[in-house]
């Protein structure tokens, strides 16, 4: 044994070599087996891929950042069941391509926002945040309800998820553009804010 | 809590225990070798290297962090699906602080579900909670102060859309309501609602317009009394409102009702079952009767 090492001390490709692999088993013995962990893939009962117009929404919404303000995960902690609602499982976010949990919460987690409010205050809120909150300090993003969204990409993002194993028959794909044409992008948000939490 | 397939827990296993057994005996077959007296290479003419045993604090520290290991592994969860002895996950940890929380604070709580709404409303702290609730779930809509804001109806005032009593108010935070004012542009052209607009507006201003009102007032028997009655009192069960009282949510000059009219309204309030407890609605029910 000392003798290998001996080689290997005094050969520094070598120990350069072996630097790396000893110090990637760390990585490797807790990365990889989690791969393979299947009641990390297992959805929930009620889980559900984005419809088209979710989809949208859910690219509107890191399109414009949201996800820098609000986070996505509610922690097991009583403090924050009790503000927030249900602590968040693995299995909600299956179809979440990427997830979008986040770190920073300026603004409330929205993990369980779906219902909470009407799709009116949405709308309301979205144009001017001081409109319903006056203490708020989101900006507004007017612009959501003067532009509509746009069909070219809706397509080939749901046959890249379907590829991926997302449950989408062909004539839901086939259907998109039509689903979503002539939408604002803000009843596309909205659509995505309403079943935020919803698959529980 | 892991929850792996045998080969992936067999990978796991065998490089964590291999590791360790491997170091450990590295690092002992090191430390009690004897120092080497084959001195490959020399420096300055007498400084000569070798292997020769790390000092001893370093020796024993290395083998007390491995006997921590051990004891770590058997008592919490890092060895495949093992959960350790004293296995708490974040998850296990939460339902004992929420345990300790029922204890401690709800069981003194659930002596308020028993009590009636005048009690609840002479209770300070029950008043409080309720307040705190009704900041956290529905000052957004109806406002910090519940006097309504927009389109959110006033709380504090004599309208009820839905109803007054203790349990329609239940009802209508627990299950939510969904207005349906239909539209009825179509049905009476340009003319019928410009006809109703002003016959329901002079109901509440007393501003008469001679030309239209008749022919208001017979549209209105004809398409809007169903819902609203004969006297334009409202029906709290289609939560349509009284349209006399000049209590307008929807703006009550001539635009807006004649906008109302011809496209409809469709005021949502969620259901919030899920959000609230019983005794948290409880409590808002009560709060916001004495409110008034």
């Amino acid at each position: 044994m000392l003798k290998l090492h001996r080689t290997i001390e005094s050969n520094s490709a070598l120990l350069i070599f072996g630097i790396l692999v000893v110090s990637s088993i760390g990585g490797f013995v807790q990365i990889v087996p989690n791969l393979f962990d299947e009641s990390l893939h297992k959805g929930t009962e009620n889980v559900k891929p984005y419809s088209a117009l979710q989809l949208t929404g859910r690219d509107i919404y890191i399109r414009e950042g949201c996800v820098g303000c609000h986070s996505q995960q509610i922690r097991p902690l009583v403090a924050e069941v009790m503000r927030y609602g249900e602590a968040s499982v693995s299995g909600e976010g299956i179809y979440d391509r990427p997830f979008l949990w986040g770190s920073k919460r300026t603004g409330p987690d929205l993990a369980r926002l779906g219902g909470k409010y009407s799709d009116k205050w949405h709308e309301l809120h979205l144009n001017d945040p001081r409109s319903v909150v006056p203490q708020s300090i989101m900006p507004a993003y007017p612009w959501l309800a003067k532009n509509k969204v746009s069909t070219k990409d809706i397509t080939a993002k749901l046959e890249l998820l379907q590829w991926y194993g997302h449950p989408y028959t062909d004539a839901e794909i086939k259907q998109a553009k039509q689903a979503i044409n002539g939408k604002t992008e803000l009843d596309a948000v909205i659509a995505y804010l309403q079943v935020l939490g919803t698959f529980r | 809590m892991a929850d792996l397939p045998f080969f992936w827990q067999s990978v796991v296993v065998i490089l964590t225990a291999g590791g360790l057994i491997y170091l450990l005996t590295l690092g002992i077959s090191i430390h009690f070798s004897k120092a080497s007296d084959v001195h490959d290479v020399s420096w300055d003419e007498t400084l000569e290297e070798g292997i020769n045993p790390a000092p001893a604090w370093w020796f024993w520290l290395g083998i007390s962090s491995a006997i921590f290991a051990i004891f770590y592994m058997i008592f919490y969860p890092s060895f495949g699906n093992y959960n350790g002895l004293l296995s708490s996950t974040i998850v296990q940890e939460y339902i004992e602080h929420k345990a300790n929380l029922d204890d401690e604070y709800y069981k003194e709580l659930s002596t308020l579900e028993q009590s009636d709404m005048a009690t609840l409303q002479a209770n300070p702290e029950a008043m409080r909670l309720a307040s705190n609730t009704f900041a956290q779930y529905c000052a957004s809509c109806h406002g910090a102060d519940a006097s309504g804001q927009g389109e959110f109806p006033n709380l504090v005032d004599e309208e009820w859309f839905w109803g007054d009593k203790p349990e329609q108010i239940t009802q209508t935070i627990a299950h939510g309501r969904r207005a349906v004012m239909p539209a009825w542009g179509a049905p009476l052209g340009d003319e019928g609602v410009n006809n109703v607009a002003n016959y329901v507006k002079s109901i509440s201003d007393n501003t008469y317009n001679e030309e239209t009102h008749a022919a208001g007032k017979g549209k209105y028997k004809q398409f809007c009394v169903a819902c609203h009655g004969v006297n334009l009192q409202g029906n709290p069960v289609f939560g349509a409102p009284n349209l006399g009282d000049g209590v307008w949510i929807y703006g009550g000059d001539l635009e807006s009702i004649k906008q109302s009219i011809a496209f409809g309204r469709k005021g949502v309030m969620p259901a919030h079952k899920d959000r609230l407890t019983p005794l948290q609605i409880k409590l808002l029910v009560a709060w916001l009767k004495r409110n008034k």
